[in-house]
């Protein structure tokens, strides 16, 4: 469309300004929902098309100001203002949802590349369409396109991308050269973030200076960033948690953080769907422990079938098991007493048994206390000196944290999606005292096969010692929808079941609040 | 007359980081406007400083958009000019800078090394005797040393505990017995005060303790106790003493909520009023006169022992049962800077004198400072 007149250029100029900011605005939430799939634009295609996450208001308002524009030619201005209200409705990402848009370099990167193939495309349309009605057709084409332009920025910055990677990782491989901590890796299925934190605390605080995050940093970039912008000059220890997402992601992070001790905590069926069987996921586990210094330490869970098999497959010079149930155990905790304020525990090791507490809550957390324990104690630390911090260690935050309000506890499960951690959570909520038992939950995700199967297990074990059981969302709605129960109570969204939970809760209660799915797994808000 | 611009610094690393923000905005909202041009200087806890009429806002610190401030500093050099703005590269001159600090890097000496360091006048305590009453050990060893009442301790390093808890834990109990207190060496509004009555308390607190300082101090606990403070200001050449206050206590020991996020009985709350807010009895007119005299007598020869300046407050306890008095520690920079007690003393000083007599007395201390002679022998050189 070549401006000729004056009403032509108003045209052509208002629709690129509306067009150019309803696009800003909605590619920033696509970007958020790509930034959560870890930059995967198959995985983020997958999303857009299962949660139908196509545009509704953009194309509604292109489409109407098509049709006026064809008979009427100042439509065309009126339908640039609805656009750019559509674009001012449109929510924030880096301020709204449970996980925010991080506007990092990459992202930034990303997301200016998305904005200029956007942009070049509009002009080339432009150019060849002449008539103010097409060029709102295109429009209308142009608002379902938002996601497509962002979700394949990644395949067209892949190579740059890569560049970028391999000159952090160099510079990360640098300062390690330089700084020689002693690294420590740890991976499971599940536990792993809790199990870090205990081993930061206590190596940290009876060792010394260490690197450690109390958040979840477990991928190679994650981890290169931490160490270029982290790791100082006399920091003796390292702690890096070792995420698997296919096989060879753990021998990756090997390769740049050789690690003198490893910890695996379990080998569950958390991300069944991303490996496709159990054996598999043991394979990419079983990485660290390769990647452990032979004359180093291995420390794994004993109670976990996978994890024992690992430390037997691949022997280091001290391999040392721990758990609560297991004949064989190096290190052995056992609860004694559970209350809203924490456990009661002994531990066995090396002959001796500690009694302490600790406000950890839960058999699983006992046990990561343990792994960390023997792997602290094992590199040096003073045992009386660890089991005094333990009575000090407050579980990490969404981690079956016990939290009294109002006479009311809430034991805030937010991060765990595996069986074991739903069970450890509903076991403490049927042990602590309450008058009644609530779990507010939207069941577990990313299960593969068995998803169904374990959420109904879970769901039959809930119905057994809950007085109500309220349940988010549409994901596993199936699987709890146990015949005859009048104890669930569906909502929506976490909104609404957050209203429902307070309608219900009075002093004396518990609640436990088990799983809380990312935005990728809650209903995508009008578009 | 022109208002002389001076900078009031709060915040800091450390754990009275919220503390500190509160009692600079209260010096701040107190201080002459006519005489003094007041620029909010706000150190976060990663230890930048910034400057803006947002800091003035209590909102703003709910949310501490950093990034709508300026970030400026001080350069370790004389003769800097005042506060040195990084992204436009101009100075805000500064006449005098306020310290509204509490803890480690503002109230220990550190901060006070920079300023020396500039040579601009600040107020409060130097570098020594910063240093050594924001350590409640050193503070304790130097009065004891001169025979001041102060209670039996023992100081835990951490290092030593890591390596032997269980023995350092024997060999304490043979000295002191449950129950205990054990706190930090270093901080101070109470923060990590634990009371313990058993070994396994003792241990966790200790390790606990070790979270924020090197070292931990452990004391025996007086039960029944009765806490009074007496704050002490440098006026007309000597140490002058406030009167008394008598803070409660919810627990048997005055905690960090005690002193700040009570709002002193008031029924309606407006926010914290900082350490002012505590609940207490100013003056109280039953505590026995020769108690009182004690505690101001004691209070000023450890203020002038440990050679501090501008107002400080001076905790002690007092054993009810035996009618014992002990100092406890002294806070060179006291939460709301003790105003309130300041209001009923000889000299009556309110809010805005009290500031006023602070920033005249660090104008005047840095005049006499800067009239030292810095002038090097000469002739090493030639001989070079």
């Amino acid at each position: 469309m070549v401006a000729t007149t004056m009403s032509d250029l108003m045209v052509l100029l208002s629709m690129t300004v509306a067009h150019g900011l309803f696009f800003w605005r909605r590619s920033l939430r696509f970007l958020r929902y790509l930034q959560q799939e870890d930059y995967d634009s198959a995985r983020f295609g997958r999303f857009v098309l299962e949660r139908r996450a196509f545009d509704r208001r953009g194309t509604a308002v292109s489409l109407c100001a098509a049709l006026l524009s064809f008979w009427w030619w100042p439509a065309a201005l009126l339908g640039a203002g609805a656009l750019v209200g559509v674009a001012l409705l449109e929510e924030n990402p880096r301020r709204q949802g449970k996980i925010r848009l991080q506007m990092t370099q990459r992202a930034r990167r990303l997301w200016i590349v998305a904005w200029s193939v956007d942009l070049l495309c509009w002009g080339l349309i432009v150019l060849l369409v002449s008539q103010p009605g097409w060029l709102w057709v295109m429009q209308a084409l142009f608002s379902q396109l938002v996601a497509l332009f962002v979700g394949v920025t990644p395949l067209l910055m892949h190579l740059d991308e890569r560049r970028r990677q391999v000159q952090l990782v160099a510079q990360a491989r640098e300062r390690l050269e330089e700084v020689k901590p002693l690294i420590i890796g740890i991976t499971g299925s599940y536990g792993k973030t809790s199990t870090k934190s205990l081993i930061g605390a206590m190596v940290e605080r009876a060792l010394g200076a260490t690197l450690w995050t109390e958040k979840g940093v477990n991928t190679l970039m994650g981890l290169t960033r931490e160490v270029r912008e982290r790791l100082l000059p006399g920091h003796r220890y390292l702690i890096a948690e070792m995420a698997a997402y296919q096989r060879g992601s753990i021998a990756r992070l090997c390769q740049l953080l050789p690690p003198y001790a490893g910890c695996i905590t379990t080998i569950g069926s958390m991300h069944l769907n991303r490996f496709g069987s159990h054996e598999t996921i043991k394979r990419a586990k079983s990485e660290l422990a390769q990647g452990v210094d032979p004359e180093g330490l291995l420390v794994c869970n004993g109670d976990d079938v996978g994890a024992r098999e690992i430390a037997k497959e691949h022997p280091k010079r001290r391999t040392l098991l721990y758990g609560t149930d297991h004949e064989q155990l190096d290190c052995r905790i056992r609860c004694t007493g559970l209350s809203a304020q924490g456990s009661q525990f002994e531990l066995s090791w090396q002959g001796r048994t500690y009694r302490g507490s600790t406000p950890l809550v839960g058999d699983l957390a006992l046990r990561n206390a343990a792994g960390a324990f023997c792997l602290a104690a094992e590199l040096g630390a003073d045992p009386d000196y660890l089991i005094a911090l333990l009575a000090t260690q407050q579980p990490v935050d969404q981690r079956l944290r016990p939290v009294v309000r109002g006479g009311i506890t809430y034991l805030m499960d937010g991060y765990n999606s595996n069986p074991s951690g739903f069970g450890a959570g509903l076991d403490v909520l049927a042990k602590i005292t309450a008058n009644k038992r609530y779990l507010m939950t939207p069941g577990m995700i990313e299960l593969g096969t068995i998803q169904e199967q374990e959420n109904r297990r879970l769901a039959e074990k809930a119905a057994g010692c809950c007085d109500g059981i309220i349940f988010v969302g549409e994901t596993n709605r199936a699987a709890w929808s146990l015949p005859g129960s009048d104890k669930l109570i569906f909502c929506t969204d976490r909104e609404a079941a957050f209203k429902t939970l307070e309608e219900r809760l009075k002093p004396g209660d518990a609640v436990l609040i088990e799983n809380d799915l990312p935005d990728l797994y809650e209903p995508v808000r009008a578009l | 007359m022109k208002p002389i611009p001076v900078a009031v610094l709060f915040g800091g690393r450390s754990v009275e980081h919220e503390v500190s923000v509160l009692t600079g905005l209260e010096a701040i909202d107190a201080m002459d406007r006519h005489q003094y041009q007041p620029i909010p200087v706000y150190i976060a806890q990663d230890g930048r400083w910034y400057t803006g009429p947002q800091l003035l806002q209590r909102s703003f610190y709910r949310t501490l958009q950093l990034a709508t401030l300026d970030q400026v500093t001080l350069l370790p050099h004389p003769g800097s000019g005042g506060l040195y703005h990084l992204k436009s590269g101009r100075t805000t001159p500064i006449s005098c800078f306020f310290l509204a600090m509490h803890g480690s890097n503002g109230e220990d000496g550190t901060l006070q090394g920079l300023l020396e360091l500039a040579q601009v006048p600040y107020t409060g305590c130097d570098v020594a005797a910063s240093a050594v009453t924001m350590d409640k050990w050193l503070t304790k060893s130097v009065l004891r040393a001169h025979n001041l009442p102060v209670l039996p301790d023992q100081r835990v390093d951490r290092e030593e505990a890591r390596t032997q808890l269980t023995a350092l834990v024997d060999q304490l109990l043979t000295r002191l017995q449950f129950p205990l207190i054990v706190k930090p060496s270093r901080l101070g509004s109470s923060v990590g005060v634990h009371r313990v009555e058993t070994r396994e308390k003792l241990a966790a607190a200790l390790v606990s303790t070790f979270n924020i300082d090197r070292h931990a101090l452990v004391e025996p606990c007086i039960d029944p106790l009765l806490e009074i403070n007496v704050s002490i200001l440098h006026h007309q050449g000597a140490a002058t003493p406030s009167v008394v206050e008598i803070p409660f206590a919810t627990q048997q020991t005055l905690t960090y909520e005690d002193k700040y996020l009570r709002d002193g009985g008031a029924k309606v709350s407006h926010g914290s009023l900082g350490m002012a807010g505590a609940s207490r009895i100013i003056d109280p007119s039953d505590l026995d006169p020769a108690v009182e005299a004690s505690v101001q007598s004691i209070a000023c020869q450890a203020y002038t022992l440990l050679g501090c300046r501008g107002v400080a407050r001076c905790d002690f306890i007092y054993d009810t049962a035996q009618s014992q008095l002990y100092f406890n520690e002294l806070n060179p920079i006291p939460g709301s800077l003790s105003y309130y007690l300041w209001s009923r003393s000889n000299p009556r000083l309110l809010y805005p004198s009290l500031i006023d007599h602070l920033i005249q007395e660090a104008i005047s201390r840095h005049a006499e400072a800067a009239a030292l002679s810095r002038k090097t022998p000469s002739g090493l050189f030639s001989k070079m």
